[in-house]
């Protein structure tokens, strides 16, 4: 049972108004206003709470609520230890209970994101609107401009390939001649119809280290839905997916997707007080996996052939606060030869993706990017990596708009790309 | 005076405490023929705050004496008024060693207290003139500094709390006993260099410090002012001095004439080290090894040097006056300054000598013209002034009677700021009694449109 | 107060996504991190001092409070807009104007945290000294109106020996300079004395003009653990009175001590009275013997174990206990007041036991924290604000403790300031003539009384 925003009383008040929040808050760095921090948004929702307001009559509180990151960052600096992103994901699912989200919203959520046909369909006419000239039309008529936020998130898209992950894996997937493990991967909806190049590397790395990899039939692990309040969606899609995977016997459930591998994990407390579901959600949650987490801990092959290049690591929120994961993807990254690591100033602040947030507050994304891009420069990498495709997506178009001569590029890219070094070093046919 | 003023006087403190006598008058003053009308000796703040609500119902200017050896560095010639000298109320009313204060009246001598202080090893580390006849209140009021505000700062730095008697009469207390304390505006360091224009300090909570293990001063000759100014500027970048003084040629002859004589002619470098005994000898060491030349003065030697250094305009004034320029400039800029100045100097006025508080970014120019002939050194002074300010300092004369350029300064930090001093003026004294002829506030008084 | 002409001409000083007057907007300016509330008729997002000049001078004619604000984390209500009027946000004045290394001087807005401003000096081999605890988010404009101190006070001083001068907008809008890059040598009175500590009543700096030091060498850093608090009071006054004066002196009771235990679990002593957490730097020539001595000295005075940090590792271990406690304190309980009365040094024993007392008589937890140095007490009183009867009693000891530490011949705020939260007791530290000359000087920068109007000194009853 998820917790409701007035169950949350205790936990708000223990908010002493000490304005720490302010060192890490990127809103309110941004932005300078008491509303865009964490100590502000406690603020409303206390004050909802104690019934100066209602939080779903306010458009303005609504606004604040949903201008928030869900980073983190201010739980992990907060002296009180406030939770203020439960709180705030809270508050939204009261809102969510009472209005319903905007139409495009729901539609979104429930109609293409919970449907997985739909959302490769809806992928495909992207990249037909990519190739088609349309895209050429929309940016040079203007026509984005009257889309608002949405006309200038445009620009955060990938080009998208021809065929989304599902689609390649009987080409990709191998059962190695060895295996020493046995795992399922879970295919986010990022990874499967915007960056299936990016899962390909890590099944391939996976299949490489022998170990075996199943990919079930999965729906969206439900973390957008949260996001957006949408609970009873998110139950749903939640057992949907236990349902799915219960019928494989595997060690490990695997993803390359840090905010998936954080969403999966969260579902032994979604489900935590369900009768029927409740015990699978444990026994599934105990198995979930971020890919460099895994690899860190069943180890990984060393032999690689050299990357050389500069790389600097930024950290996903949901790794890096959600699964607490920082020092395995530099690990990684350390262990291939050629490669010079170096630590990025605040590498574990929020890049302003933070999943659809670039869509639907593109302006204030892009001043927090801002931020990100200024500390990257500082690097002189020539590789920003991490272990997120919506960090992934974020970063790219930042090094674009930025102009920086650099490649945003996912962990696992790297190591595969080492391990096809050696083989084109060792003179094995280049993959 | 009207007589009836100098009875009541009498009454309130006692015959032999209020003094007509034309001696003592001029000594109380700033002019041989300007004197006060008389010199009155409270022995308590409850006298200092009855002499000056009369003062104020008869409209007499009033200005606080101590030692008198600063006074006319702030004061301009005043003619009449009331000079009260507070040099009877001289105790230390609380040493409390343990929290390293002493609460102490303005009148004592700093000779005095300092020897008391040293009992339980501690000490008041601020530097006059006069470091045995100045009193803590003249110290307080002047501002006053030596080479040591490098490593200490001046003496604002060094005070936690006063006792005040007001121009109205009301006897207030400012700052307290604690090192941390924001219950009131901090009107003791704004006091502090105040030249007696707001009020009568009558006792003073002094922050002390205990006195270093060990105290080390090394003196660098030099052939040249260019290596001089080049070894100040490594000294206070590499190491932590605690002064840093740099004459030039002419001012070390003056040394040697004031009672300290170093080898060779050229310009010196003199540099104070203390604390602990390691950390002072790794800095000495320090500066040995880049500069073989220099010398270890220690005990009696560093005393005399030091005490020579502190009388060198004094001893360059002689019986017939000279005339003393200040100069702060930015540290990056000393060199230019220091260089351009020199050349200068050997223009246009050979018998000039220059020493330099060279950490501070502080230069004395002192200028062979007595202060009644400024007119024959203006001309020199002003192009010194436009070297200054062209490499963003100041230059002012601190003992003539000309306070336009000071004005000037003052003026340049905004229109509103000379109707701010105005009304500060008229908050703490109403009947503008206090010190008119105070220079911190002399040029605001007599040209600013007043609002009370 | 604030009419619609009023907001028009706001609107065009800042322009309208600048000026905020809703319900909601306003609501989270009501607030810093004190316990005091009041209502902002609206809220302005300024970029510089010109738009503030402005402001002033539209406020000042027409008689509007005013409150300045930076980060709000003010801990006696310095950002709280309690007689209503325009709160000036200043958050955005946040650019770091000037660093001039070999003159050891920066230039800041107000809006600049004291840590960026750290940040930005250190590879430069310099330090801005003081260090308040709330440094990563307190901004300089409001280290200035505090007079902010910090750990590193008792060695190396407080906000006002490092603030050299400032621009600043006076209250009717005139913008003048005071004191400046260069120590002074002119006869002029010392307005950026007054001004520092001043919160925010005499005007609103918009530059800011700070000293830079440069960095200690070498440090040793030592954690010694004792029975009583009594015997960490006796050390640090024998310490002092060695001549030794450690940078870091801090001082945390039982309470903290178990509080931090229960969290993190990093094996602090759970049955000690007190530790003491002790720092001296400088160049490193000497350090040991310092550090030696130190040790010794605690020992003589009561000290059940001395540890001596080896590395920086160490070091940082060491400095857990006083880092966390603050958060430790606040796990206990919804709310928590942290008070900073101070005493002279060698009062500090007998303070502590009356707060021990206190927290008997009214039943309280209270956690103990002090920079033991210059006798700054920081109690942290838990309660829950919820609760009223209970909020009495903090009140009853907030005041009882002031009331012991002016007897004690201290003061009621070492570096927090007063205020609102302590505007009541002012009159047991100053006498009514006193507390009418303090407002005669605010009235001669300010002779409207709009800028932070009510606070620091009572406007009732001290008729000018």
């Amino acid at each position: 049972m998820v917790k409701t925003f007035r169950q949350y009383e205790e936990d708000i008040v223990r908010c002493n108004r000490c304005g720490f929040c302010e060192e890490v808050c990127p809103t309110y760095k941004a932005t300078g206003e008491e509303f865009s921090l964490a100590r502000g948004r406690n603020r409303l929702m206390r004050q909802s709470m104690e019934g100066h307001f209602d939080l779903t009559k306010e458009p303005e509180i609504n606004h604040h609520i949903y201008s928030c990151l869900l980073c983190g960052a201010c739980v992990v600096t907060c002296p009180s230890s406030v939770i203020t992103d439960t709180l705030v994901k809270a508050a939204r699912a009261e809102i969510t209970r009472a209005n319903g989200n905007p139409f495009p919203i729901r539609m979104a959520l429930r109609g293409v994101l919970a449907r997985q046909r739909r959302l490769t369909l809806g992928a495909k006419a992207l990249r037909f609107y990519q190739r088609s000239g349309a895209r050429w039309l929309a940016r040079h008529t203007g026509f984005l401009g009257l889309l608002g936020s949405l006309g200038k998130a445009e620009g955060l898209l990938p080009d998208i390939p021809a065929r989304t992950l599902r689609e390649r894996l009987p080409e990709v997937l191998k059962k190695p001649l060895k295996p020493r493990h046995k795992v399922a991967y879970f295919a986010g909806c990022m990874m499967n119809n915007f960056f299936p190049q990016v899962a390909e590397s890590t099944l391939r790395v996976f299949q490489e280290n022998d170990i075996e990899v199943v990919v079930p039939v999965s729906n969206c692990c439900g973390i957008p839905h949260e996001a957006y309040g949408e609970t009873e969606m998110h139950i749903k899609l939640a057992k949907e997916n236990l349902d799915s995977f219960k019928r494989f016997n595997v060690e490990a459930v695997v993803t390359d997707c840090a905010s998936c591998a954080h969403g999966l994990h969260y579902y032994a407390e979604l489900l935590k007080d369900d009768p029927e579901y409740g015990p699978l959600a444990q026994e599934f949650a105990a198995k979930v996996k971020e890919a460099s987490q895994y690899l860190a801990e069943v180890g990984f092959k060393k032999e690689m052939g050299p990357v050389n290049a500069t790389v600097t690591y930024h950290d996903p929120c949901h790794a890096v606060r959600g699964l607490k994961i920082k020092n395995e993807p530099r690990q990684i990254l350390k262990s291939i030869p050629g490669v010079k690591f170096v630590e990025m100033n605040e590498s574990d602040w929020c890049c302003g993706g933070a999943g659809s947030y670039n869509v639907t507050h593109y302006d204030l994304s892009q001043r927090i990017l801002a931020r990100k891009m200024e500390n990257f420069k500082k690097t002189g990498a020539q590789y920003l990596a991490t272990s997120c495709p919506a960090c992934l997506m974020q970063l790219a178009h930042g090094l674009d708009v930025h102009h920086l001569p650099a490649r945003a590029i996912h962990v696992m890219q790297l190591l595969d790309q080492a391990y096809q070094n050696r083989a084109v070093k060792s003179g094995a046919r280049a993959v | 005076m009207r007589q009836e003023n100098i009875n009541k006087l009498e009454k309130i403190l006692g015959a032999g405490n209020c003094q007509v006598d034309p001696d003592i008058r001029r000594q109380h003053s700033c002019s041989k023929t300007a004197l006060p009308d008389a010199v009155v000796y409270p022995e308590s703040s409850q006298q200092v705050a009855e002499v000056l609500k009369l003062a104020g119902e008869e409209g007499i200017p009033v200005v606080p004496w101590g030692a008198g050896t600063m006074a006319c560095r702030g004061l301009l010639p005043l003619a009449g008024g009331l000079v009260i000298n507070l040099t009877r109320m001289n105790k230390i009313i609380e040493y409390d060693y343990e929290n390293m204060t002493a609460y102490v009246e303005a009148g004592i001598p700093l000779g005095e207290l300092q020897k008391t202080l040293r009992t339980h090893n501690l000490y008041w580390p601020v530097e006059p003139v006069e470091p045995d006849t100045c009193t803590v209140g003249g110290c307080i009021a002047a501002g006053a500094s030596g080479p040591s505000k490098l490593g200490y700062g001046d003496v604002k730095f060094h005070i936690l709390g006063l006792e005040v008697v007001l121009p109205t009469g009301e006897i207030i207390h400012t700052g307290g006993k604690t090192v941390k304390n924001v219950q009131d505006y901090d009107n003791t360091r704004f006091l502090a260099g105040s030249w007696g224009a707001l009020g009568i300090i009558t006792k003073a909570m002094l922050k002390l410090r205990p006195v270093p293990e060990k105290e080390t001063t090394v003196f660098l000759p030099f052939k040249q002012l260019k290596e001089a100014i080049a070894a100040a500027r490594i000294i206070r970048n590499d190491t932590l001095p605690v002064a840093l003084e740099l004459l030039d040629g002419a001012a070390m002859a003056v040394l040697a004439r004031a009672g300290w004589k170093a080898d060779g002619k050229g310009p010196g470098v003199l540099v104070a080290y203390n604390g602990f005994r390691e950390q002072v000898d790794t800095q000495v060491d320090y500066v040995k090894k880049q500069f073989p030349a220099a010398t270890i003065l220690e005990g009696e030697a560093a005393a005399a040097a030091w005490q020579a250094r502190r009388q060198l305009f004094p001893v360059f004034a002689g019986a017939s006056g000279a005339i003393l320029a200040s100069v702060a400039i930015p540290f990056t800029a000393m060199e230019e300054f220091l260089t351009r100045a020199r050349d200068e100097l050997k223009q246009s006025r050979k018998g000039a000598a220059l020493a330099a508080h060279f950490g501070n970014g502080h230069v004395h120019i002192f200028l062979d013209e007595a202060p009644s002939a400024y007119a024959g050194v203006q001309e020199t002074v002003n192009r010194l002034a436009t070297l200054a300010g062209d490499l963003g300092g100041l230059l002012v004369v601190d003992n003539i009677d000309d306070l336009t350029l000071t004005r000037r300064w003052v003026e340049a930090r905004g229109r509103a700021v000379m109707e701010l001093l105005s009304r500060l003026k008229a908050a703490f004294d109403p009947q503008r009694i206090m010190a008119p002829n105070s220079k911190v506030l002399a040029y605001v008084i007599d040209n600013s449109r007043a609002v009370s | 107060m604030v009419d619609q002409s009023t907001l028009n001409e706001l609107v065009r000083i800042v322009g309208r996504e600048n000026v905020l007057t809703s319900k909601v907007s306003l609501n989270t300016y009501m607030y810093d991190a004190s316990l005091v509330y009041g209502q902002p008729e609206v809220v302005v997002y300024v970029q510089n001092a010109q738009q503030i000049a402005a402001i002033m001078k539209l406020a000042s004619s027409k008689k509007i409070p005013v409150t300045p604000r930076g980060g709000g984390t003010c801990l006696s209500g310095g950002a709280v807009p309690q007689r209503g009027g325009i709160v000036i946000v200043m958050t955005r004045m946040n650019r770091i104007l000037e660093i001039d290394p070999e003159n050891r001087v920066a230039v800041v807005e107000p809006g600049v945290t004291n840590m960026e401003l750290q940040k930005a000096v250190a590879p430069y081999g310099l330090v801005y000294m003081p260090d308040p605890a709330s440094q990563k988010v307190s901004t300089m404009g409001g280290n200035l109106g505090e007079n902010s101190g910090g750990m590193r006070g008792i060695k190396y001083g407080l906000t006002r020996d490092h603030i050299i001068g400032m621009e600043l907008v006076l209250s009717n809008g005139e913008i003048v300079q005071i004191g400046g890059k260069l120590e002074p040598i002119a006869q002029e009175l010392n307005l950026n004395a007054l001004l520092i500590g001043s919160e925010g009543n005499l005007g609103i700096a918009t530059k800011i003009i700070c000293k830079l030091t440069p960095a200690p060498r070498a440090n040793r850093t030592m954690l010694a653990t004792y029975k009583t608090l009594e015997d960490a009071g006796t050390s640090v006054s024998a310490i002092i009175a060695r001549g030794i004066i450690p940078c870091t002196l801090e001082l945390m009771d039982n309470k903290i001590i178990n509080a931090v235990e229960d969290w993190l679990h990093i094996g602090l002593p759970v049955d000690a009275g007190a530790i003491l957490l002790i720092e001296v730097d400088g160049w490193d020539a000497g350090l040991d013997r310092q550090a030696q001595q130190i040790m010794e000295i605690c020992r003589e005075n009561g000290a059940t174990d001395v540890k001596l940090a080896k590395n920086a590792k160490e070091r940082d271990d060491l400095w857990t206990a006083r880092r966390m406690a603050i958060g430790a304190i606040g796990r206990l309980a919804p709310n928590y007041d942290m008070e900073d009365a101070t005493v002279p040094r060698t009062k500090l024993p007998e303070i502590l036991k009356e707060v021990n007392r206190l927290s008997q008589e009214y039943n309280l937890a209270i956690g103990m924290l002090a920079h033991a140095g210059d006798g700054n007490l920081h109690p942290l009183v838990l309660f829950d604000e919820r609760n009223k009867e209970q909020m009495e009693r903090v009140e009853k000891v907030r005041a009882a403790l002031f009331r012991k530490a002016l007897d004690l011949g201290g003061t009621l705020s070492g570096e927090h300031g007063i205020g609102l939260a302590k505007l009541e007791f002012v009159r047991w530290a100053f006498n009514p003539e006193e507390l009418r000359f303090l407002r005669r000087v605010r009235l001669a920068f300010d002779p409207s009384e709009i800028l932070n109007a009510g606070k620091t000194v009572p406007d009732t009853d001290t008729a000018a």
